[in-house]
């Protein structure tokens, strides 16, 4: 019953004289998770801004249920089902939890009254709801990672794409996020998780994708890519890779 | 500290007591140069709280809202001089082709960001003002002098009393308030206001950026070209150091960020206070001619400016919440 969500062929970044990304090809399937690693600097957020138009492609193709949304501008791709999360937090300071939500619940409703029953629904389901009128700027860092899932949630995501959702959380709050995680694709989510905590995406994932200086070195389940002596390399550098 | 958001907004009642005090005022106060000033206080107050739209709303800090007062100044006084339109017609033309002029000339500017936004409209205003000064159809310098008419509510002119002007000039105020009013409370309102927050994230949500920015342009060029058209109206005359002076936008400017921007009662409680200071001590101590008066309001400016950086709503709200603390 698998089919394929999102396809990325032969995708290639350049920023000026660096190429960021050279070659990318995955397919994602439909409500797998997939985890995407790769040490600092490995393209991992590129490829990311490359897929949800923040950052145009320079070659390659980018299909969303066999769609061709190659630089789609970031709002056409959000309404098409693919929402993220960012790296470094993006919400609306200035705004309140609750309004910070109500502007993703937009897309599905009109009026306010409606955007804030919905917006309630995705606070609820992302845990943070009791914030909900606090200014989100004034948030500590694990409950504004939190506001960031419950933003893209409220888009009604068909994938999405965390960027570091757990980085910097305590053991504790990534069981959370884990759990809600786990949730989603109980719900028909597809996502793809960018992870430098490995403990904490390994145990929940489907598939692996690990990226190096921009190149796709490796994809399996988590025990292949773990036994991949490209991947060892790639972390820890040659002389691991020799010794097994 | 994180922080609870409660009592965001200006308090109703508050704008009920000032619109009755607002529509008697010509009445208890029969002053010529108090109504002058109440006059201004009111164009003012509705150029501030169109800035207030772009700049409050959206984040798009406008430095050169002359552009579009002139421009709609402009509009209006040609249409009735070279082709007889009525002036109640030529004032929502005006605006209307104010609006268009700031989507053409704001889609390139509003891809900049923060104070370089703010650089390009300045230089925008400046081109509009050199080029209405050379441009010979449109009088060049000398401008367009209107002809005096029959007083009446059609001609909009009226000659025996200010009082027309003040009840023309507070409805205007009143339609662009209840504009705001009704944006803050609406989809709109919020996507602007996420704009002004965050780009990426408000274009992560799906808001389609550059659509909603020049949206918030297009609808606060309207109402700055409408107070440009009463001025028309009430000088009978525009020329371009008059319509585009540059100190217009940076009043226009002071007066929403002194009152406290990105809500209903800044630019209403800015207006209020900055306009009559300027008014009064340009009166009280102008006549030297040494620019007494400006060092005052210079002066008075910089002090609140470092008593209360939230403007006058900031204060607003540390009075109330002090109210609510020890009742």
């Amino acid at each position: 019953m698998n089919t394929a969500i999102l396809q990325v062929e032969d995708l290639y970044k350049d920023f000026g004289g660096l190429r960021a990304l050279s070659g990318v090809s995955f397919t994602l399937e439909e409500g797998e998770i997939t985890a995407l690693i790769g040490p600092n600097g490995a393209g991992k957020t590129t490829l990311f801004n490359c897929i949800t138009g923040f950052t145009p492609v320079t070659k390659g193709r980018i299909l969303y249920r066999g769609k061709d949304i190659t630089n789609w501008p970031p709002h056409k791709v959000v309404r098409h089902g693919l929402a993220r999360t960012f790296q470094v937090v993006q919400i609306l300071d200035d705004m309140t939890v609750e309004e910070n939500v109500m502007v993703g619940a937009f897309l599905h409703e009109k009026t306010v009254q409606g955007a804030r029953v919905l917006a309630r629904q995705a606070l609820k389901q992302s845990g943070i709801d009791h914030y909900t009128e606090h200014l989100a700027g004034s948030l500590p860092i694990p409950a504004k990672k939190r506001l960031e899932i419950a933003m893209a949630l409220v888009t009604r995501p068909a994938l999405l794409m965390l960027d570091e959702a757990m980085a910097g959380l305590t053991p504790t709050e990534f069981r959370d996020v884990q759990e809600l995680i786990l949730n989603l694709k109980k719900e028909g989510v597809t996502l793809v998780v960018v992870e430098h905590v490995m403990e904490a995406i390994m145990p929940i994932c489907d598939r692996v994708l690990v990226l190096n200086l921009g190149t796709l070195i490796a994809q399996g389940t988590a025990k292949e890519v773990a036994e991949n002596p490209d991947v060892i390399k790639a972390y820890l550098g040659d002389k691991y890779a020799r010794n097994r | 500290m994180m922080e609870l958001v409660r009592h965001r907004r200006f308090p109703m009642f508050v704008l009920g007591i000032g619109l009755l005090i607002a529509l008697i005022f010509p009445w208890i106060v029969q002053d010529r140069f108090a109504q002058n000033t109440a006059i201004f206080v009111l164009m003012y107050g509705l150029m501030a709280q169109a800035w207030n739209i772009m700049g409050g709303y959206t984040g798009l800090i406008s430095v050169g809202q002359v552009a579009y007062f002139g421009i709609g100044a402009y509009t209006s006084a040609f249409l009735y001089t070279h082709f007889g339109i009525n002036p109640w017609i030529a004032l929502l033309i005006g605006g209307l082709i104010t609006a268009m002029f700031g989507v053409v000339a704001g889609y390139p500017v509003s891809k900049l960001r923060g104070r370089y936004f703010s650089i390009a409209t300045i230089a925008m205003a400046e081109v509009m003002r050199i080029s209405f000064s050379n441009w010979e159809y449109v009088g060049a310098a000398r401008g367009i002098q209107l002809p005096i008419e029959k007083e009446s509510l059609l001609t909009f002119q009226f000659h025996s009393s200010r009082l027309p002007y003040y009840y023309i000039i507070l409805f205007l105020f009143i339609i662009v308030n209840l504009v705001v009013y009704f944006l803050e409370r609406s989809r709109t309102g919020y996507y602007f206001r996420a704009i002004r927050d965050n780009e990426e994230a408000a274009a992560g949500l799906g808001i389609n950026r550059s659509f909603y920015k020049l949206l918030s342009i297009a609808i606060s060029a309207f109402f700055t070209a409408l107070a440009g058209s009463f001025l028309t109206q009430f000088s009978l005359y525009v020329e371009p150091d008059y319509v585009f002076a540059s100190s217009i936008s940076i009043t226009v400017a002071m007066v929403a960020v002194l009152g406290g921007i990105g809500s209903l009662g800044g630019p209403i409680l800015g207006a209020l206070v900055l306009i009559p200071l300027s008014e009064y001590t340009r009166a009280w101590l102008g006549k030297q001619g040494q620019g007494l008066d400006l060092m005052l309001y210079g002066a008075l400016i910089i002090i609140f400016c470092i008593l209360e950086p939230k403007g006058l709503m900031g204060l607003w709200k540390r009075i109330s919440a002090k109210k609510r603390t020890n009742p």
